[in-house]
């Protein structure tokens, strides 16, 4: 189960709205390589997962995504408020503020919805956490890309946060392939899948 | 009435404090920083225990921060409201209602 704390992870002070903002930074809340996906690829992999350390490591890295949902959430929704219906036009927000006002919906910043196609559960250890260390480069990336998009210091302050937590998962994942590895057949790792089936 | 059908999407919540952050607040930012800063060495070291398990020093840090932590999340709790939400009740009072929700306006914006 799940235990809320009420606070972010990190402090989310945004003075100035910038919708213009909003709308790159809304594609790490619900697109293609954002924390939505990030959290449910790690919570569902991890039943499938042989090694516990590295189910557990699923689970707390997984949890941590869910907090980086929520302080996603919390820059657009800061970045987004008292606009006028002339800064929304300005600023290209009004694609989306015709369907969702300023609520927070999980798309991509190109407006495609959420979907489970951006994540795979494939049930095999290397499968998987091979998956995870591309995907958290692939979330790198986009920071790198929304930082070379957004100038407020308030943004780029718990932007570079988030950025600086994929290269540290990346490197647990890393270690964890390496978990799995040890309980395989150094010669063949692929002579069988560990979650499913049996050593031959 | 113009304006309220405008500001039905704006926040009209606003702390009302301008740009001047009264000293009450700054005693409860920096505690809430406080937290955020112990909680986030944890949520490192948590991790990298999940790989290290056999870290005595790793483990160590652990037990320095877990019990700081849960200091600073009583005293905040005391003077400002729950953040646990497991340990919300003060004496005889319902407290975690208090602290407003973490983007809100009155916990970030100004």
């Amino acid at each position: 189960m799940w235990e809320y704390e009420k606070r972010l992870q990190y402090p989310v002070r945004i003075k100035k709205p910038d919708a213009r903002a909003a709308k790159v930074i809304l594609s790490q809340y619900g697109g293609p390589d954002g924390e939505l996906g990030a959290s449910l690829r790690y919570l569902s992999q991890r039943f499938a997962m042989p090694d516990p350390r590295v189910a557990g490591l699923l689970t707390d890295i997984g949890t941590e995504e869910l907090a980086h949902l929520e302080l996603i959430g919390a820059i657009v929704r800061q970045l987004t408020r008292d606009l006028t219906p002339e800064q929304i036009k300005a600023q290209g927000f009004d694609a989306y503020f015709v369907d969702h006002t300023v609520g927070i919906y999980p798309a991509s910043a190109a407006g495609d919805p959420f979907t489970a196609a951006y994540l795979q559960s494939k049930g095999d250890p290397i499968t998987d956490i091979t998956e995870d260390m591309g995907a958290e480069q692939k979330a790198r990336t986009t920071y790198d890309n929304i930082l070379r998009l957004v100038d407020d210091p308030d943004v780029i302050d718990p932007i570079r946060f988030l950025r600086e937590r994929e290269i540290v998962h990346f490197q647990r994942f890393g270690e964890a392939l390496g978990m799995v590895r040890e309980k395989l057949d150094s010669k063949n790792y692929y002579q069988y899948n560990p979650a499913f089936g049996k050593r031959r | 009435m113009n304006n309220n059908l405008n500001n039905m999407y704006r926040s009209d919540s606003g702390c009302g404090c301008g740009n001047v952050v009264s000293s009450a607040k700054n005693g409860k930012r920096a505690l809430l920083d406080e937290i955020n800063t112990v909680s986030f060495a944890a949520d490192e070291l948590r991790l990298y225990l999940d790989t290290h398990p056999d870290n005595g020093e790793a483990l160590d840090m652990m037990k320095e921060y877990l019990d700081k932590r849960g200091a600073l999340i009583e005293r905040f709790g005391e003077k400002y409201g729950a953040l646990d939400g497991y340990g919300m009740i003060y004496g005889d009072e319902w407290r975690w209602n208090d602290p407003p929700m973490p983007w809100s306006d009155n916990e970030g914006g100004c």
